[in-house]
């Protein structure tokens, strides 16, 4: 039984309509947001579609968590733009909060409370809470429900941490390194329940994460970020099936000149060669450019396709492109 | 919230409490015994204008009792109560991490800063009440009742005074991101306030003279002029700490 | 739960597929039969920790090749008929395996004789049961 509450000063209440965006969780736009003279996030654009599973991925220092703060409120964009759920984030930063349970990276809580007395304080900042939901993933959790919360490991305070972002009822959980810091047991627990519970009820997850196996695990869509700007931002799934590497085997050396061409072929993202192998990454309509290299005069002796996964793409995507792309 | 500012100031508001208590009870209680020490106090050492000062407060129990407490001991512990609590208010969640807890919750940055300004401000008003209510017993028991309207003006004036320390340490509070450097520098200000207080004829530019009116103690004047320093001094480190705060990047 | 079901989520192949792929060669093989029920999004997604979406992927895809169907209030159920078209292109796609086998084994210079040895004994090995009962068969008729 969800309980509203009602604040004294707050003239915020929870729109459900019409302001609310319902197929696009968030939406940036060329956002940009400097640390002095520096660009922590430089011009970056992707969107989260409502339901999602969405993983956003990046090297340490590459402007995630500068752009969970954004949305969040915490700093302001230098330029560009965000909306949570059709809300701006600089100008309607109570509304996007409304709707947004998020767990921050160091995930610092009272330790001198216990753990009733940290939902009550929750309860007396959010602007609905339902303390049943609390109460049961603490049970899911098995944490100790009466324990002072300086004496829980960090793995449970990530689990206490979570239970309490579900209690204000958010339309969209964001969690800044959520795993970070747990022994596998706790973390394959904690990303258990997020797909098994959380996402099952439809509600929208953006995770950040530099451990790319688990977001290869659990997401449906997922962003690279490196140096503040957008690498890629796609489907998983479909990023695997159209995203591989063409292994060329020619029966003689061939020359620079074909070496460039296939370099320029639509599709072809990087090259490698080796004497008469030659190894490229492709995107696209994969089939497509084999029937064209084969088509070509120069004998190859063999032609393999070969699936990329999450940590190939991610390398090849860090990789600093010879021709500047 | 209210109760989590309350739980996390608790030691700090118990420590300086119980150390306010005992510091009225003892002047109070023992001005008889030392009254004959004090006149005795050989006048070479002081200047001559601190001398006359300290022979007038030791004339009578109540100028006794309003030098030692308002003047002077209640008006330090009061303040370093309100620098600590100050200083710690923004800048403690931020150095525990505990700051985005609160700023992603979907409370303005207004509300959660005048909250936290709110409890401190009602835990140095309690101190004071506890300590002034502590003086009119001890004094009633030792045989010399002080006047009820005396010492609530004084109480209420001299809280309002510390509100300046509250309001300073909290700006600075918020400007930095550790909880030592708001606390000495609330301090440091105070005192330099308070120092004209000690030179001939700049009493009047004391700031913290004016939290003490030994007018108003004795129940001679309605202290206006001073109420109405007090207040817009305490208001304004506020209102500065309120708009940084709402600009602060975190 | 299906214990069968091994999905890995570091391949280069997306989930979902090696979901239906699975699924498929289960009822291939019989350890999924028609009128089975394969457990719900929820607890295929909490057993496998992936996200509920790809299971949901996956059996839209099983759905449109006309392998299962969900009922309301029943779940998700097995539809599909051992024998038919999915039995024909698993075989006809292990028989291009063949052929590249083949290829490959020509390339690297093995004899034809050898090649045969090798299929033969395999043939033995695997299809004993079924060698069995041929040669039982061809006994009763005798007898």
């Amino acid at each position: 039984m969800s309980e509203k509450k009602s604040t004294s000063t707050a003239a915020v209440k929870k729109e459900s309509l019409p302001a609310f965006e319902q197929t696009t969780a968030i939406e940036i736009h060329d956002l940009v947001v400097k640390y002095g003279s520096k660009r922590a996030v430089d011009g970056l654009t992707f969107k989260v579609p409502t339901g999602a599973i969405f993983g956003f991925l990046g090297p340490n220092g590459s402007g995630k968590t500068t752009t969970i703060k954004t949305l969040l409120g915490f700093r302001q964009p230098d330029g560009g733009s965000a909306r949570v759920f059709g809300y701006d984030v600089a100008s309607q930063s109570l509304q996007v909060r409304a709707h947004v349970g998020f767990v921050s990276e160091t995930n610092s809580l009272y330790d001198f409370l216990t753990i009733p007395q940290l939902c009550a304080f929750c309860r007396s900042i959010s602007l609905e809470w339902n303390q049943r939901v609390v109460d049961r993933y603490i049970g899911l959790f098995g944490l100790p429900a009466r324990e002072k919360v300086g004496n829980l490991s960090k793995g449970m305070k990530s689990q206490l941490a979570l239970s309490l972002a579900l209690g204000s009822n958010p339309d969209l959980l964001i969690l800044d390194e959520p795993t970070a810091g747990l022994d596998p047991l706790a973390r394959h627990e904690f990303l258990n329940t997020l797909v098994s519970e959380v996402a099952a009820e439809g509600k929208t997850i953006f995770f950040s994460s530099h451990i790319l196996s688990e977001v290869e695990a659990v997401s449906d869509w997922v962003a690279i970020i490196r140096k503040g700007k957008l690498v890629l931002c796609d489907e998983l799934d479909h990023l695997k099936q159209t995203q591989k590497v063409v292994k060329l085997t020619y029966t003689e050396l061939p020359p620079a000149t074909e070496i460039e061409m296939l370099n320029s072929l639509p599709g072809v993202m990087s090259l490698a060669q080796e004497g008469r192998s030659v190894r490229l990454v492709a995107h696209g309509d994969v089939d497509a450019l084999t029937q064209t290299i084969q088509a070509r005069p120069y004998a190859l002796r063999g032609v393999e396709t070969v699936d990329l996964n999450l940590e190939d793409l991610f390398l090849e995507y860090m990789k600093e492109k010879n021709d500047g792309r | 919230m209210v109760v989590k500012e309350l739980i996390e100031a608790r030691w700090k508001a118990i420590i300086c409490g119980l150390l306010a208590l005992i510091l009225v009870v003892v002047s109070a209680a023992t001005y008889d015994l030392l009254k004959p020490a004090l006149s005795n106090t050989s006048s070479q050492q002081m200047p001559q204008f601190l001398q006359q000062q300290v022979q007038q407060l030791t004339s009578s129990y109540n100028l006794y009792v309003w030098g030692n407490w308002f003047s002077k001991n209640g008006t330090e512990i009061l303040a370093v109560l309100a620098a600590v609590l100050g200083a710690g208010l923004i800048a403690g969640e931020v150095s525990k991490g505990t700051i985005f807890l609160l700023l992603g919750k979907p409370i303005s940055r207004e509300r959660t800063l005048l909250t936290k300004y709110a409890v401190s401000a009602l835990i140095l008003l309690a101190v004071a009440m506890l300590s002034s209510m502590a003086l009119l017993v001890t004094a009633a028991i030792a045989g010399h009742p002080q006047q009820i309207g005396g010492v609530v003006i004084s109480t209420l004036l001299l809280c309002l005074g510390e509100l300046f320390v509250l309001g300073l340490a909290l700006l600075f509070s918020v400007l930095f991101k550790d909880v030592l450097r708001p606390l000495l520098c609330a301090l440091i200000i105070t005192i330099l306030t308070a120092i004209p207080g000690f030179i001939p004829n700049w009493s009047a530019w004391s700031l913290t003279g004016y939290w003490s009116s030994q007018a108003a103690y004795l129940g001679q004047e309605f202290p206006t002029k001073a109420l109405i320093i007090c207040l817009v001094v305490a208001v304004l480190p506020l209102i500065l700490a309120l708009t940084l705060f709402r600009r602060q990047a975190y | 739960m299906p214990n069968w079901l091994d999905v890995n989520p570091r391949s280069g192949v997306p989930i979902y597929v090696q979901l239906v792929e699975q699924i498929k060669h289960a009822l291939e093989v019989g350890v999924l039969q028609t009128g089975e029920q394969l457990p719900t999004v929820r607890q295929l997604a909490s057993e496998l920790t992936i996200a509920p979406n790809t299971i949901v992927k996956a059996y839209d895809e099983l759905a449109k090749l006309g392998l299962i169907e969900s009922r309301q209030g029943v779940g998700t159920i097995v539809v599909a008929e051992l024998d038919g078209t999915l039995r024909k292109q698993q075989q006809e796609a292990l028989f291009q395996r063949l052929q590249v086998l083949v290829r490959d084994a020509s390339h690297l210079g093995i004899s034809a004789e050898v090649l045969n040895d090798h299929f033969v004994a395999a043939i033995a090995q695997f299809y004993q049961q079924q060698l069995a009962s041929q040669l039982r068969q061809e006994y009763e008729q005798r007898s």
